[in-house]
């Protein structure tokens, strides 16, 4: 097994770099976006990785001094983050998702094509230099698996045939285009945040306005006391999208009201959970909404500088929802005295550069900060001590993007919509074997069952149904038994699993769990920090024991091990990236142990069903 | 102020202080890896886990503020399996190869494998592979494969010598401590961050396979190369010093030194010593004994009577310099002795800073002006002999540390001086143009050869031991002042250390009533004699050049 490395950087050639004079007014434009230089490492890195191509030890010097940091603090940034070259790419740059949805959509095959058609492996570069492969983790297009990512272009909705003829079109000069598959495919009676999400029109300002956007936000600041819109969300039951279920208003409520320090909202942008692509398609098609609840969410709060984590493989969704903060600065629906209020409030753009760990809030602080994603030791929470050590609020696109319907309609509204204590619709991104992936807009506490058989037009092929990870892929898994637990934070906890993220990944009979588990494992074992013991040390071996099963080179006591060496790193950490690890690894254990025992033995196994 | 047990014992502890303060202040001890009491919290490790009445989950107590009524417990069977837990990932990828690593005898990772694990490794997995032997600078080898990333170093160079040169890099079980590109670590600090290593990632270059760290035997020392006097500890086997380390004192260094205290020892091993006492003939130097040096010597001093002068160096021990002014003062009844302050400027080493080193690389500076002035030597004295001997008035003149005359910036006019001097006898460590023109040259004791006291600039009088014998048939300097007496026809000096530093106290009212039990090993201030007595530090670098610069080097 390869274990994925950062390959040695190329040296540099030819005179020493220097920016282009635009580039270094842009630099110094962003430095008046935060309150720190360091901040601006990674969109610095950016705009060199732009400019230079990739980023060699000459360019992060220069990066460096340009910045105004020590050079290490950029270097360490360019070591922890996997979208910074460390070598010249190809002209096209191939990355081929190969986690869990897209190896379940048959991403094993797609790549075998590339690495046949192009003769390189991952990491390599074709001699003419035209193009260059990576195997790269979740892209967030898992309804439309598999993916390939060339340069900043998604290609969804891929076979075999349909990548050899891409490759053959760009090497025979052809242009590369993107090509989206269809990501919403349900809604319920009452759908709020993908409401109108397929008109065209609502990706712009006027469009958005002309479905009654803005008006929330332009109220509230108008009409409403602060704390009576903390107390409304708080009425509404509104629970955090992202993954851990908090309620928003009790999080807004956390931060105190006065503060020598300014105080911060973070915007979650960092949709990186595998099985997840719900806020790339509020990103993209719907920005206006999460920014009119940003807005509403700084107003209610007392905030004035708002930064909107993006993920960094979302360029797209980075120039939608910079195109929006355009013509939201220009109609003055943000910058200072919004709509002649008096209220300021400042919204930047912070794209990321390839780290799911940045989606833990404060991994996601420490990289807006301008350093290594990784998380902080809690207490103090981010709301007393959060970014730039000012109070800050953490909250997702999807959870900020309910909020004008919230106010617009009224908290018992928004009750009736889900289940008890998990107020609401949520949008579920179902994968892997069902009839029908894609994006659902439901009810909160809708049976998995009528998930998967209603509105997913059941499985795949009319396969038989074997295990779901119900909220991403460090959701524990559930089995056929579970097929009618109701999909809220609550019951799914009660069921032994976790609603997280909305990531539905179905698994049929075809794939072996052996494999689903190893290519977790191996996700979180890329994905680790590197910074605690347990989990830097224990994600790796976890893969290498799991692996050693797909090898069938496994012994029987290998099966304790396993256990002993996932149940080791929970809750020893200061994230829970090892739990977020270790959790659905034991639970494939303890629920498909027969497969591992049939491991043991020689043979052959289902692989992934392709 | 809460109130909390810990294993049962209840404790008090100042609000904002952590679990792991308590368990400390009960002397329970938590093992752990990336904490230290100076540096700022990292909580990686995870070693330092503990389990706390009604959290779910065991606690890193270094990182667990310790609240009112908590209840802590450091050994409970589920601590020692998370403990167990940790040390086992910490294992799995390192290399074990503690046969050949220098921290071995010394190492963390070892100590506390041994008592909190001690199960064989279930690892079979071919481990990650990390760079060996990188060159992290001129003083220190990394092995990335041994590190445990607990960036103690990282915190260190960051929080005290404001240097960003280490880092970490990449992610997960690929992550490494390294340099950036092309840019070594070089800082006169950089020594602390091999202390600090828990285990063998971090090796000092000078250190490096030189000695199983077990053999060797400790001597409490003082640093005497800059007048911030840091505690050391003198490590040495069989009459060679391998290594010295800082020793803590939380009144002068806390647990820190530069790397120019740490290596200027190895003079003291060089082979380069002045082994045996040599005497000019026409041919030059010939080596010769202590007695026939000493009878030149006595017969010059005797004949010079009142027209024989000492240098003194503020290098020396407080004994040393009682000794050596009650031995022109009082024996051989001269005024003209003195001592040569060192300039700052033209001294090897660092420039001051704000952390440890001082602009003054005398040692005992302090305790050279406070004893030469009971004593009533001027505090001029070193240029009255300078002009006596520039007018040919001297005719014999003892210079104790050959060094002296290469620190003072009007060297030649000094060169020129001596050469009129009917009889120069010089104490010495090493060959130099000094000793080249003595009529004797005497092997002299290094600091590490000899007991003392030396007197730090903030009126601290610090003990150093001594760490191993004079090399070759070199004396400890009061040894060879109570030489010079005897050969001049006078009595002997006393000739143990702390016997003279009782004279010294009942002589020097500065001293109040300090006594060596007093002292100790983390050193005492006089009472409020030491207080009334000012002591001007002048910044001898920043005055370099200038016209006054040269009266206050004398």
């Amino acid at each position: 097994m390869e274990t994925t490395r950062r390959s040695d950087p190329a040296p540099h050639q030819g005179p020493p770099p220097e920016f282009s004079r635009s580039a270094v007014e842009e630099i110094n434009r962003l430095k008046l976006r935060y309150p720190t230089n360091r901040a601006v490492i990674l969109p610095a890195l950016h705009i060199a990785q732009r400019e230079f191509g990739w980023i060699s030890d000459e360019v992060m010097a220069l990066v460096a001094d340009v910045v105004g940091v020590p050079p290490m603090d950029v270097f360490r940034c360019v070591g922890f983050y996997t979208m910074y070259h460390r070598r010249p790419p190809g002209k096209y740059d191939v990355q081929v998702c190969t986690n869990i949805s897209c190896c379940l959509g048959g991403a094993r095959k797609v790549l075998r094509k590339v690495e046949e058609k192009l003769g390189i492996k991952s990491g390599g570069k074709t001699t003419d230099g035209m193009f260059s492969l990576q195997e790269v983790e979740c892209l967030a297009s898992c309804g439309t698996a598999p993916v390939v990512r060339v340069n900043d272009d998604f290609i969804e909705d891929l076979t075999p045939d349909g990548i050899e003829e891409l490759l053959e079109d760009l090497a025979n000069g052809g242009e590369l285009r993107e090509k989206q598959g269809i990501h919403l495919r349900g809604q319920g009676a009452e759908p709020v945040v993908s409401k109108d999400l397929m008109s065209e029109g609502i990706r712009g300002l006027e469009g958005y306005r002309k479905l009654g956007g803005y008006q929330q936000a332009e109220r509230a600041i108008k009409t409403m006391q602060p704390p009576d819109v903390i107390e409304l969300v708080k009425k509404s039951g509104l629970r955090g999208r992202g993954g851990a279920g908090f309620p928003a208003g009790m999080k807004w409520g956390f931060i105190p009201k006065e503060s020598a320090k300014p105080k911060y909202l973070c915007v979650n942008a960092d949709e990186g959970e595998p099985g997840t692509f719900k806020d790339r398609e509020i990103l993209e098609r719907t920005p206006h909404r999460m920014l009119e609840g940003i807005v509403i969410c700084c107003w209610a709060v007392g905030i004035h500088t708002a930064y909107i984590y993006i993920r960094g493989e979302f360029a797209k969704g980075a120039v939608s929802v910079q195109k929006a903060l355009d013509e939201a600065y220009r109609a003055n629906l943000l910058g200072r005295n919004i709509l002649g209020t008096g209220f300021n409030l400042e919204v930047t753009l912070h794209q990321g550069a390839g780290a799911y760990i940045c989606g833990e809030e404060t991994g996601l602080i420490e990289s807006l900060e301008g350093k290594p994603g990784q998380p902080r030791i809690k207490p103090p929470f981010p709301a007393i001590v959060g970014a730039f050590g000012g109070p800050t609020v953490v909250n997702n696109v999807e959870t900020l993007a309910f909020l004008p319907a919230i106010l617009e309609k009224g908290p018992e509204w928004f009750v009736g919509l889900g289940s008890p204590k998990n107020s609401g619709t949520r949008i579920f991104c179902v994968s892997g074997h069902v009839a029908r992936p894609g994006l659902y807009e439901l009810g909160m506490g809708v049976p998995l069952r009528t998930l998967i058989y209603e509105h997913c037009g059941g499985m795949k092929n009319a396969n038989k149904f074997k295990a779901c990870f119900p909220g991403g892929s460090s959701s524990p898994v559930l089995t056929e038994a579970d097929l009618d637990v109701r999909m809220d934070f609550d019951s799914l906890a009660a069921a032994g699993s976790m609603a997280g993220s909305g990531g539905v990944i179905v698994v049929d009979e075809s794939a072996c769990m052996v494999c689903v588990a190893e290519r977790v494992a191996g996700f979180y074992h890329h994905e680790s920090c590197g910074q605690c013991t347990p989990c830097r040390e224990g994600t790796g071996w976890l893969e290498k024991i799991l692996h050693r099963f797909e090898e069938r080179t496994a012994h029987k006591e290998d099966l304790e091990l396993l256990v002993n060496a996932a149940e080791g790193m929970m809750g020893r950490t200061i994230c829970v990236l090892a739990d977020a690890a270790a959790m659905p690894v034991l639970s494939i254990v303890k629920k498909f142990r027969k497969e591992f025992e049939e491991h043991l033995s020689p043979g052959k196994c289902e692989g992934w069903g392709d | 102020m809460p109130k909390l047990t810990v294993d049962g014992r209840p404790v008090e502890v100042e609000a904002g202080q952590t679990v792991m303060n308590a368990a400390e202040k009960l002397g329970i001890e938590i093992p752990r890896f990336c904490y230290h009491s100076k540096l700022p919290v990292a909580g990686n490790c995870r070693m330092c886990l503990v389990e706390v009445e009604k959290m779910p989950k065991l606690t890193t107590s270094c990182t667990t503020p310790a609240t009112e009524g908590m209840v802590v417990l450091t050994k409970s069977p589920k601590v020692k399996e998370g403990q167990k837990a940790v040390l086992e990932y910490l294992l799995i990828n390192h290399p074990l190869d503690c046969p050949v690593c220098d921290k071995a005898g010394e190492c963390d990772l070892q100590d506390q494998y041994f008592a909190f694990s001690s199960t064989p490794s279930r690892m079979i997995d071919q481990k990650v592979h990390k760079p060996k032997r990188i060159e992290l600078g001129p003083t220190i080898k990394l092995d990335q494969e041994r590190c445990v990333l607990c960036t103690r170093c990282v915190r260190f160079l960051e929080v005290y010598a404001h240097d960003h040169s280490l880092g970490t890099v990449n992610r997960g079980d690929r992550a490494i401590l390294t340099v950036f590109p092309g840019r070594p670590l070089d800082n006169i600090y950089s020594l602390n961050t091999v202390d600090l290593c828990p285990v063998g990632a971090l090796t000092s270059k000078d250190f490096r396979f030189k000695k199983r760290v077990w053999f060797l035997k400790n001597a409490d020392s003082v640093c005497t190369f800059c007048s911030n006097q840091c505690s050391t500890v003198v490590q040495h086997d069989e009459g060679t010093i391998y290594r010295i380390l800082p020793r803590e004192n939380e009144k002068v260094n806390g647990p820190w030194m530069c790397d120019t205290g740490r290596l200027e020892y190895r003079f003291i091993n060089a082979e380069e010593r002045v082994k045996c006492p040599m005497v000019r003939r026409d041919e030059g130097q010939e080596r010769t004994t202590w007695r026939e040096a000493m009878e030149a010597v006595g017969a010059a001093f005797k004949a010079a009577g009142s027209r024989a002068a000492g240098l003194a160096s503020p290098r020396m021990t407080n004994e040393s310099l009682f000794a050596f002014a009650k031995l022109f003062v009082e024996t051989l009844g001269s005024k003209l002795a003195g001592f040569v302050k060192a300039d700052a400027g033209l001294v090897e080493g660092a420039p001051a800073d704000d952390f440890l080193i001082k602009a003054d690389k005398n040692p005992n500076t302090r305790g050279a002006e406070e004893i030469f002035a009971a004593w009533g030597v001027e505090v001029d004295g070193a240029r009255s002999v300078l002009e006596a001997a520039e007018g040919g008035k001297l005719a014999a003149l003892l210079v104790m540390d050959q060094a002296l005359l290469e620190r003072v910036p009007n060297r030649e006019r000094w060169l020129k001086a001596l050469a009129k001097v009917k009889f120069v006898a010089v104490a010495s460590l090493a060959e130099n143009e000094l000793t080249r023109l003595a009529h004797v040259v005497l092997p002299l004791a290094s600091w590490a050869e000899e007991e003392g006291t030396y007197t730090r600039f903030d009126g601290l009088v610090q003990r150093s031991w001594r760490a191993v014998p004079p090399r070759g048939e070199a004396k400890d300097a009061l040894g060879l002042l109570s030489q010079v007496a005897v050969a001049a026809g006078k009595q002997a000096l006393p000739l143990v250390a702390e016997a003279v530093f009782k004279a010294l106290v009942a002589k020097v009212r500065c001293f109040g009533s300090l006594t060596y039990a007093a002292i100790g090993k983390q050193g005492a201030k006089a009472g409020s004699g030491a207080a009334t007595h000012k002591v001007e530090i002048v910044n001898l670098a920043k005055d370099k050049g200038a016209g006054g610069a040269e009266a206050r080097t004398w």
